[in-house]
């Protein structure tokens, strides 16, 4: 008996440690914590010195053996002159790289004495070389010692750590220029979406007008688009060859005859830069990302109760005045939930400002100094600029759950204001409002649809013949990019079910401590650019650790990167439907014998999958959009279709990028409408729960 | 400020949910609006409030017609059943906000604040935001709001519904008090009883869109015109019949036997009426009354003891579920269920009314 109480209660133990969560913490912090921490560690410790002199030396020595060889021996002597001054250069180079360690926060001698050491060595090369003037095979012997000696130094530690190293970023002005013009973008997008996000909303929640439920609809696609796909589209019809400007070259032909001065004007000024430039580049983002304003104003106002209007209006307070002093502030909590995600948004997309033509923002920068990796300091930049962003968007997120914890607006019942009928003129421009709002926001699907079927489109508004050839290659002779993208998602989405329903469990159903944690963490992910994981994940697993190949070089990697981008979704999908169904179900379950995992697949499992699902596909709509975190993190062979729509874009085959970004917005179509009959009464926005 | 509504009717769509409603509220008086829900009462409330404009008739605010005068013109004060306090305003925000539109001078602001406040009994709370305030306090600056506003007409749509059943009689109480002491004409609406008569001076019972009675608690309770009022207010044994005579004493035939029983309005021999005594007035015996006396016989199906009083039921066989209440039942020995008794009423206990 007592044996098996002791049995009995052992299992009990067990099953109450909840021992099985602790693979997901493991992968959380593999994946989520761990490549951050190596983030910021590498933008602590290295220090920021060009070494490129000492690597000019070598450079140099190649240079002075070729011509002694070729015989040319006047060259050769310059040559020779060349390395004494690049060596002498090295030795305040070396200098530097001692002046740098020295300001390394906890003291390096070691590493400080082995760098004097080669600096001194530096120094007797560059003596010896300096006597060796006239004879350059005797320059040439000497100068290979001076090579191999630079190929030392150039290998030699210099990993320290000092804030001073992370704050470099700072003192340079280029990095901070467009530091400044991505915080700027971030705050102009923000302003362009609030105002046209917010007029949406109220209009959409207030009024009743014929469409409204088409309208609402419509206008929460654009967030659902892939965003680099949106740029190409709006470059097929508002660049310098786009149907606009076209169109405006035939007026300008029409009216050369009848109205000279207004053909001529128009010829001057013709092609209108719709696109190219900063008005370009916000045109693009206000267009994709208002929705997210949209949604989480829509649902703060639907929330509102009716008596709080009516209470200002029986004390006087009407029109824009209650509009202003009463509406507006209770919006604030979904507002600024809306407004981060669209500043982060901003802030940290690189593919939008490099396709317009603008590489001064910090992402972009960010981007091309990893992949380019044409020098150790711009690579360091790289991961700094990209710890510099991880850090103003978890620093913004705080602040933003915090303001938002203070302001909870929040009532258990309200009634919700009626709608006001919108009737006459004031319907006709609500109309005109969405109509051409919707236009704007569409024209880019628009452009990539015509272009994607277009043999010929030059010279011309619309294509002049059509054809099937891009789609015949993409499906056919590449379909690598369409296989991958469907494989890595479905994967990324697997692994987001299963990670995600999990931890959503625990936050909803346990009192464990790591509650919070995972709240946090979630949340974090949520708010974190794709740019800057991207590069941790380059910088984490950059070396082998149990494979021979490091981690970031196998396809994996994509998978891995996707889910946990994607995983907050389920997360709060999950938590979400688990909320509404009442413990009460479940304890009545075990009340009649059913055991813990019986409960969950025979109770709980059917009341949630709905929700999971709906989370599910919504990670799997975004993922296949993704492309900051897949462009960086891309492998040869493994590419998925947004970086196949880059890379066409970029190597001139505009048709093949936009067949791949067509069939992109009719998968992501289609998952939404799938996801939208799932859940026909699913609650949108409030993704901070 | 007297109000009057004459002949209001009111549609949503095509439910009619207030039909040629005719009321008058005298000034200074505090007017209940009371009625089971859905019965049209918050409808008028905000129908005076203009909130929402009536389809047929006219509301009179004194003198002046006002049913095509929007809310904020009306010079009312309202408190809302779930307070409608702006979360992101502070107490006195909140109180000083309607005054910019008073057009008070600013400088006149925190005085106005602080009586409305010291009416309320809440100075010192000025800093607070609502969500750092009970249930009472924010209905008391809910009050405060309304009143700092110097209103000709005070409404309240159910106020101590979200209070907990032990401040809300408190609260009761300064609501009473405060209106008189301010005399200001207040319109009340409640669906509970108890409220709606120890509150008032005067009570409108409502049903489907119609006004029943309108009657001092006194008036209400003690003669109520309709069945209806009857059966709402208080607790009473119903019993329908017909009347055989008239008289002194109103004879009325019921399925339980012939009854004794007065009335207040016309009555012939035929007509069809009900008898009603409260259960308060039952006499519970063991013995066979007089033939005199209205007496029911049947036996004991179920006892609740409630402290104060004892209520008996009776079920009897022709369907009817009688009730009987013993007051301060220390000295009463209970009885058994399935006890056979005797219900006895007197005669001045029985309210005929017509049907």
């Amino acid at each position: 008996m007592s044996s098996g109480m002791s049995v009995v209660g052992l299992k009990r133990k067990l099953r109450d440690s909840k021992l099985w969560i602790l693979p997901i913490y493991l992968f959380l912090i593999i994946f989520v914590i761990f490549p951050l921490v190596r983030l910021f560690i590498d933008s602590f410790t290295t220090a920021d010195i060009q070494l490129s002199a000492l690597n000019e030396v070598a450079l140099t020595t190649d240079l002075l053996e070729e011509k002694v060889n070729a015989g040319e021996m006047g060259e050769a002597l310059a040559a020779a002159h060349d390395i004494a001054l690049q060596l002498n250069r090295s030795i305040d180079v070396v200098g530097q790289m001692i002046d740098a360690l020295g300001r390394a926060t906890f003291s390096q001698h070691e590493l400080i004495a082995e760098w004097q050491e080669a600096q001194d060595k530096v120094a007797q090369e560059a003596a010896a070389m300096a006597e060796l003037q006239e004879d350059p095979v005797a320059a040439l012997a000497q100068a290979r010692k001076s090579k191999a000696l630079v190929h030392e130094i150039v290998r030699l530690p210099r990993r320290a750590f000092s804030v001073d190293f992370f704050l470099d970023v700072f003192r340079d002005r280029l990095y901070m220029k467009a530091l400044g013009n991505s915080l700027l973008l971030g705050l102009a997008t923000v302003a362009t979406t609030s105002v046209i996000g917010f007029a949406v909303a109220y209009l959409l929640v207030r009024y009743d007008f014929p469409g409204r439920k088409a309208y609402n609809f419509l206008t929460t696609i654009p967030i659902v688009m892939p965003p680099l796909v949106g740029v190409l589209g709006f470059i097929f019809i508002l660049g310098r060859g786009g149907t606009v400007n076209e169109l405006f070259y035939q007026l300008a032909d029409a009216l050369e005859k009848s109205w000279p001065a207004v053909s001529n004007w128009l010829y001057d000024r013709l092609p209108f830069n719709f696109i190219y430039g900063w008005h370009g580049l916000l045109l693009v983002e206000t267009c994709h990302l208002f929705p997210l304003i949209t949604l989480n104003v829509v649902d703060s106002l639907s929330k509102i109760d009716a008596s709080l209007e009516e209470a200002a209006e029986s004390v006087g307070s009407v029109g824009f005045k209650r509009l202003f002093d009463v509406t507006i502030p209770l919006t604030i909590p979904g507002f600024v939930t809306g407004a981060l995600l669209v500043f982060i948004g901003a802030f940290a997309d690189f593919a939008a400002p490099m396709v317009v033509g603008l590489t001064n923002f910090i992402a972009p920068l960010a981007y091309m100094d990893i992949q380019q990796f044409t020098d150790r300091h711009l690579f360091k930049m790289g991961i700094t600029v990209g710890a510099v962003m991880v850090l103003i968007s978890v620093g913004l997120l705080l602040i933003a759950k915090r303001y938002i914890s203070l302001k909870d607006y929040t009532t258990l019942s309200y009634k919700a204001v009626e709608r006001k009928p919108l009737k006459g003129a004031k319907q006709a421009w609500a109309h005109v409002f969405l109509i051409l709002l919707l236009i704007i926001s569409y024209t880019p699907y628009l452009g990539v649809g015509l272009a994607s079927f277009a043999r010929s489109w030059s010279m011309s508004p619309l294509p002049t013949s059509w054809t099937l050839a891009h789609y015949e290659k993409i499906l056919l002779y590449a379909p690598g990019y369409i296989i991958n993208t469907f494989q890595f998602c479905i994967l990324a989405v697997l692994m987001c079910i299963l990670i995600g329903l999990p931890v959503a469990w625990v936050m909803a159903r346990t009192d464990l401590r790591s509650r919070g944690a995972l709240d946090i963490l979630t949340t974090l992910v949520l708010a974190l650019p794709g740019t800057a994981l991207g590069i941790a994940y380059i910088r984490a697993f950059n070396m082998p650790i149990l494979f021979s190949t490091p981690l970031a070089n196998i396809w994996i990697i994509i998978p891995i990167v996707l889910a946990v981008r994607r995983l907050p979704y389920t997360v709060r999908s999950s938590y979400g439907s688990l909320l509404v169904v009442h413990r009460s179900m479940e304890e009545a379950a075990q009340s009649v014998g059913a055991g813990g995992l019986k409960t969950f697949k025979d109770v709980t499992f059917p009341l949630i999958w709905k929700g999971v699902l709906a989370g599910a596909l919504f990670s799997f709509m975004t993922s296949i959009q993704e492309s900051a975190a897949t462009l960086l993190l891309a492998i040869p062979g493994w590419e998925t279709m947004t970086v196949g729509i880059f890379t066409f874009y970029t190597g001139g085959t505009h048709g093949d990028a936009a067949a791949l970004g067509f069939i992109l917005i009719v998968v992501g179509v289609i998952t939404l409408f799938v996801m939208d009959r799932l859940t026909s009464a699913t609650t949108s926005g409030g993704l901070f729960g | 400020m007297n109000i009057k509504l004459i002949g209001v009717t009111k549609r949503f769509k095509t439910v009619e949910v207030l039909s040629n409603v005719d009321l008058h509220v005298r000034d200074g008086e505090l007017f209940t609006l009371l009625g089971p829900s859905g019965c049209g009462k918050t409808t008028t409330l905000r129908l005076i409030a203009g909130f929402y404009v009536p389809d047929e008739g006219k509301i009179m605010f004194g003198e002046r017609e006002v049913q095509h005068i929007p809310t904020f013109k009306r010079n009312i004060g309202m408190v809302f059943q779930n307070y409608a306090l702006w979360p992101h305003m502070t107490v006195h925000r909140n109180v000083a906000y309607g005054l910019q539109f008073k057009k008070e001078p600013k400088a006149e602001w925190p005085r106005i604040v602080n009586e409305a406040l010291a009416k309320v009994g809440l100075v010192g709370y000025e800093d607070r935001y609502p969500g750092q305030l009970s249930g009472g306090q924010q209905q008391r600056v809910a009050l405060a709001r309304a009143l700092a506003l110097n209103p000709d007409v005070l409404l309240l749509d159910e106020p101590l519904s979200n209070l907990d059943a032990k401040i809300r009689g408190s609260v009761r109480a300064e609501i009473r008090k405060l209106q008189q002491a301010l005399g200001i004409t207040t319109v009340y609406v409640t669906h509970d009883q108890e409220e709606a008569l120890t509150l008032s001076d005067r009570i409108g019972i409502m049903r489907e869109g119609q006004l029943v009675q309108i009657g001092s608690p006194h008036d209400l309770y003690e003669r109520p015109a309709t069945r209806f009022v009857a059966d709402f207010i208080g607790s009473n044994n119903l019993v329908a019949g017909k009347v055989k005579a008239t008289g002194d004493d109103i004879l009325v035939e019921t399925e339980l036997g012939l009854f004794r029983g007065y009335t207040h309005s016309e009555m012939r021999p035929g007509d069809k009426c009900t008898i009603a005594f409260r259960p308060e007035n039952v006499e519970v015996g063991t013995e066979q009354p007089s033939a005199e006396e209205n007496w029911i016989e049947g036996k004991i199906s179920f006892a609740s003891y409630m402290g104060s009083t004892l209520r008996y039921e009776m079920d009897h066989p022709a369907g009817f579920v009688l009730k009987a209440d013993i007051k301060n039942p220390l000295h009463h020995e209970e009885l058994g269920w399935g006890s056979d008794v005797y219900f006895c009423f007197p005669k001045s206990a029985a309210l005929v009314i017509a049907d």
